[in-house]
């Protein structure tokens, strides 16, 4: 039976070191497939497509023993996931531009900009979010420093490539209010309420460009107290 | 936050009226965020085939049968594209500050 | 689908961009669905670009027919959705099992082939037929142990399943030759002992021996070139049932497209060697 054995936990472990490649890569692919097979063990797949895998991979690696003298693997493994997600998300088109500039100040307050299904954003402490791009190079070679403070990043996907772009804390606020249909001017206030300095123009025209919205909609109840 | 509204609905039309208007196609064409927001062509197809990312997703295919004879630690996934190959291990890179305990993901 | 059965190939991501402007006539693809079961992005859109221009099969590995339990509704809901999207040709299945109590393991699984399974996996490829709205074909599988508690052989068994659910057959040559060096029967008598009006469609695909045990074990492994006693094999089974849509199987060491056409240009001849005219006379 032992062909059987092993043709099922190597496929299971094949889906992870694909979904989990820039973790593959910072621990070698050697560590990386022991750690899957004993993940594999305590979570077998549930569905026959394997494309979403290993959902929960990320936080069982915060709890994984042997993960624990590099602390910013788990941020890592969910930064891949994100990548993934966004790769396989639903297609939409983006949002003209020219939309936003026939808004009344009515609209404003009840008129909220839906995301792209496939956009991702997150949080993260430290550097990591940095950390995770400069290994998703084909060549990471420089040593990378870790350093203090905290780093937001988008993860979208446009026609068919992925990209993920480090973007300000006012952005973020921006978009996370968007993420739960709060309205123009709510997700305004709060990436001014963010950084007080930012400039709407710039936040949002880059978001505009890379096609992160999808179309307009009546803002949700309830969204303008949600954080 | 609290619902005191700092930024204005006059502030804010004239933000967005300017984001648009520089968003527009030709101004965004040499944007670094930009990518396509109109159906690829084939030839668009073809050139992003070999982004990095893309080719790991590539191998996570569903197969009929057992694929290999070896089972876990098998390397039969990075053969035969050179362009997927990745370096291994390099964690040994990375400056860690001391004391840095568990890095939890925010959300 | 052409006017006469040809040959295909599978079609593998790392493969896109040939498949697409490929200028091989009559070729069509084989894809497996569990692959596409995504809201969107490249694959479903590379997929249809390539389905514009090709014929296309859908070959499961996850519908688990020869499970004790009925196949998941969800997993059935979303080859259905492919189904209507894609509009393959062909849509085939695995006499295996591979779920059961909401574990999956990604494999073909065997089961002694009794009475009782024989009633269950008929229920079973009856309710994907009835689902899809369409016949399927069934796969025998390549098998690596003896179990007990086999009513009938397989030919018998897939002659039966196919006779009283209305199914097809999708005969795997490689299959056949691997289970027949692995336990020790006829591969040969086993081809002949198909029922010919049921065959939609051959797969032919690579093995290769057991690390350890050598080729006394041949393991399925879809990541060689057809080996000439499959070759051989499958002369013989389309010199007997006439020429049917024949694939060339990969899933693993993935070669250059031009390789896998070179497999496939074979196949295309031995199928026009063995066209309707010719066989019957």
């Amino acid at each position: 039976m032992a062909v059987y054995r092993n043709t099922i936990t190597r496929g299971s472990i094949d889906v992870l070191a694909s979904t989990f490649s820039t973790v593959v890569t910072m621990v070698g692919e050697d560590w990386f497939r022991a750690a899957a097979a004993v993940y594999v063990g305590a979570h077998p797949p549930t569905t026959p497509s394997l494309l979403r895998y290993g959902a929960d991979f990320p936080a069982w690696l915060s709890a994984f023993e042997p993960a624990r003298d590099t602390p910013y693997l788990p941020a890592i493994a969910r930064l891949d996931r994100l990548w993934w997600d966004a790769y396989f998300a639903a297609d939409a088109d983006a949002l003209d531009p020219q939309a936003l500039s026939v808004l009344s100040a009515e609209d404003l307050e009840n008129t909220g900009l839906r995301l792209h299904p496939s956009v991702r954003i997150a949080e993260f402490d430290h550097n990591l979010a940095s950390l995770w791009q400069a290994h998703r190079q084909d060549a990471p070679s420089r040593e990378f420093g870790i350093a203090e403070g905290t780093e937001c990043i988008l993860i979208a996907r446009s026609g068919l490539e992925v990209e993920g772009t480090i973007i300000t804390p006012a952005s973020h606020a921006f978009l996370a209010a968007c993420r739960v249909g709060a309205s123009v001017m709510t997700a305004a206030d709060r990436a001014v309420a963010t950084d007080p300095t930012a400039s709407l123009p710039d936040l949002i025209r880059p978001l505009l460009v890379a096609g992160v919205f999808t179309h307009l909609a009546a803002a949700r109840p309830g969204s303008e107290h949600d954080d | 936050m609290s619902d005191t509204k700092i930024v204005t609905a006059s502030a804010l039309l004239g933000a967005l009226a300017l984001a648009a208007s520089f968003a527009a196609p030709a101004a965004a064409a040499d944007d670094k965020m930009a990518m396509m927001k109109k159906p690829v062509t084939m030839e668009q197809m073809a050139g992003h085939e070999k982004c990095y990312g893309v080719a790991k997703a590539h191998e996570n295919d569903c197969k009929a049968g057992p694929g290999t004879t070896c089972a876990g630690t098998s390397k039969v996934n990075y053969q035969g594209n050179a362009w997927a190959l990745v370096k291994e291990g390099t964690c040994a890179t990375i400056k860690t500050p001391k004391g840095m305990g568990s890095l939890t993901p925010k959300a | 689908m052409t006017h006469r059965p040809t040959a295909g190939v599978s079609l593998k991501p790392q493969h896109y961009s040939e498949a697409l402007t490929t200028s091989a006539a009559d070729l069509w693809f084989e894809v497996h669905p569990e692959n596409y079961m995504c809201d969107g992005g490249p694959r479903l859109a590379w997929l249809e670009a390539i389905r514009d221009k090709h014929p296309l099969s859908l070959h499961g590995v996850g519908l688990s027919l020869a499970a004790d339990e009925e196949p998941s509704p969800g997993h059935l809901a979303s080859l259905k959705q492919l189904a209507d999207r894609f509009e393959p040709f062909i849509i085939s299945e695995h006499l295996a099992w591979s779920q059961r109590a909401g574990v999956y393991r990604p494999d073909l699984l065997p089961f002694p082939r009794s009475r009782h399974a024989l009633d269950r996996i008929v229920t079973n490829v009856s309710r994907a037929q009835d689902v899809l709205g369409r016949r399927i074909l069934i796969e025998n599988p390549s098998l690596y142990v003896a179990l007990n508690g086999h009513e009938m052989s397989e030919p018998e068994f897939l002659g039966e399943l196919s006779r009283r659910s209305g199914c097809g057959l999708l005969v795997d040559v490689n299959n056949v030759h691997v289970s027949a060096n692995n336990l020790g029967f006829s591969a040969e008598a086993y081809l002949d002992a198909i029922p010919a009006a049921a065959i939609g469609e051959i797969h032919l695909a690579g093995h290769a021996p057991d690390e350890n045990l050598g080729a006394k074990l041949l393991i399925d492994t879809h990541g060689e070139p057809v080996a000439e006693a499959v070759w051989t094999l499958y002369r013989l089974l389309v010199r007997r049932i006439g020429p049917k849509p024949t694939l060339i199987e990969r899933d693993d060491n993935i070669p250059a497209f031009s390789d896998l056409i070179g497999e496939r240009d074979i196949a295309e001849g031995i199928l026009a060697a063995y066209q309707p005219a010719l066989a019957h006379g």
